[in-house]
This record gives structure tokens, C-alpha cells and sequence, in this order.
């Protein structure tokens, strides 16, 4: 089954999005102090790189082009929120995307249509992030969360997931209207 | 240009990866391709390099290279009249 450019175009959105959750998280180590919000921190960046990579490597596999131009998820939070650089904006944030991911990624594998590459690779992906949810690292974001003030979570809570689901419809009327689906697809 | 101002285009210049030369007080950096991620990266660079911390609130309504040296401005003089006795 040949890559469709929707497909494609899907891949790299997941691969630039996992790219610069890396980077952003990969920021945040530089900046915090807590020893061990720093260990989870690099973490972070760390698995969201190699998922950036798996996805480049599952792109090229199929013949596609890697797009850095296709705007990521975190981009299009941004044009609708502003930039924050506040602690509780960024932990929230990625608190909010992960749980967005894996639901975006378990939604896409029920797709009848996904290249067998892609599948495996986004299935690795999601068993990954299945495992981290119960791991040693699971939860580090929530207790960072808890020494922050609770009025403050709660608001930035409240901000980020209308601007995620505002995001999610804008993404997928974008993509519907860009590469209809063709009428046999069921 | 002030030698200021030089500091802040020199910290945009590293985080945004463009030549200086293209900053212009009056560019958007929308226009000039500097995205989130660069703007994150500029905010805590500026915050470094001028001790100072830039209010989120205005962060996010930033629009122009000029913008951003306006706040830092401010941040820079709120913080030399806090240090005041």
C-alpha cells in the first residue's frame, strides 16, 4: 500500500510534534534546579526525541519527505494562547499534550488504511507511553504540579484544555478539508 | 542602536538561529519565521543574560522585535527601582 500524502502529512505532524516537545522539554532541564524534577525533565526529552526519531526514520522508510514546515500541535496552542514560559503553563501544558498524544495515536491505529510501517511504529509508540504511565517516571509532572499554588494550576488547567480541544477540531477540519477522505473509506 | 538593545538582538539572534542583521525593531516575529519554541528559548535567554523576569502576561501578547525590547527595558528599570532603598 503506497503512503498517501495525508499520511504522510499526519507523520509529520506526530514526528514535528514529538520534536519540539523534545526541545521544549529539553529547555526546561536547563532551567530548573530541583535535582529530581531535572532527572525527570531530561527524561522526558529524551523519549520524546527517540519517538521524533522513530517517526523520521517510518517517514523515509516509506518513501515520504520530512516536512519541518508542518506547523506542530504546540505551534497551534501557541497562536491561540500566546508564548508562556511559566512553570505551571509548561508543566500543564505537557501534562495536557501527553494525554492528547496517546489518545490522538490510539485513535489514528483504528484507521484501516495505516501503512503496516507506520502502524508498527506508532503502536511501539503508544506501548512506550502505556508503560510510562505506570513507571518509575509516572506522575512527576502531577507532584511538581502540587508544589506550585493550587488556584494557579487549576486556572492554567482550565486554559489549556480549551485551547486543546479548540486545537484538535481546527487540526482535523484542516486535514479533512486538505485531503478528503475518499468515499469507500468507512 | 543602543548597546542595549545590541544585547537583546544578540540573544534573538542565538535563539531564533537568524543573523542579526535581519532584526529590525519594526519586524513581527512572526514574519521574521521565529516560532514558540524560539520565542521560549529567547524569553529564558533574556531573563539569563539581564537577571531580570519577564511577566508572563506580556510574553504572550509580544509581537515585535521592538516589543521585546521594550519589556526587557521595563523588567531591566522594575528591577533597579525595587533595588532602590
Amino acid at each position: 500500500m503506497p503512503a498517501t500524502d495525508r499520511e504522510l502529512w499526519v507523520l509529520n505532524f506526530f514526528r514535528n510534534s514529538e520534536l519540539h516537545g523534545a526541545l521544549l522539554m529539553g529547555r526546561l532541564a536547563r532551567s530548573l534546579s530541583d535535582t529530581a524534577l531535572l532527572v525527570h525533565a531530561t527524561r522526558h526529552c529524551a523519549t520524546e526525541a527517540r519517538h521524533a526519531a522513530m517517526l523520521s526514520e517510518v517517514i523515509e522508510s516509506m518513501g515520504g519527505r520530512i516536512d519541518p514546515k508542518v506547523a506542530t500541535i504546540q505551534e497551534r496552542y501557541s497562536t491561540k494562547e500566546g508564548v508562556t514560559t511559566a512553570l505551571v503553563d509548561l508543566l500543564v501544558l505537557s501534562e495536557v499534550l501527553e494525554t492528547r498524544v496517546l489518545a490522538t495515536y490510539r485513535t489514528y491505529l483504528e484507521r484501516r488504511d495505516v501503512a503496516p510501517a507506520a502502524r508498527e511504529t506508532l503502536a511501539a509508540i503508544v506501548s512506550e507511553m502505556e508503560r510510562e504511565e505506570t513507571g518509575e517516571h509516572a506522575g512527576w509532572i502531577d507532584e511538581a504540579l502540587e508544589a506550585l499554588p493550587r488556584d494557579a494550576v487549576e486556572a492554567a488547567e482550565r486554559r489549556w484544555r480549551e485551547v486543546d480541544a479548540a486545537v484538535v477540531k481546527e487540526v482535523h477540519d484542516m486535514v479533512n478539508a486538505r485531503f478528503p477522505e475518499p468515499e469507500t473509506q468507512s | 542602536m543602543s548597546r542595549f538593545d545590541s544585547r537583546v538582538i544578540a540573544v534573538l539572534s542565538r535563539s531564533a538561529m537568524l543573523p542579526e542583521s535581519v532584526l529590525g525593531p519594526d519586524k513581527k516575529l512572526t514574519d521574521l519565521g521565529i516560532g514558540s519554541l524560539e520565542q521560549i528559548e529567547c524569553v529564558l535567554g533574556l531573563e539569563d543574560e539581564f537577571q531580570v523576569e519577564l511577566p508572563d502576561a506580556q510574553v504572550r501578547r509580544l509581537k515585535t522585535v521592538q516589543d521585546l525590547i521594550d519589556l526587557v527595558k521595563a523588567a531591566v528599570a522594575a528591577r533597579g527601582s525595587r533595588a532602590d532603598p
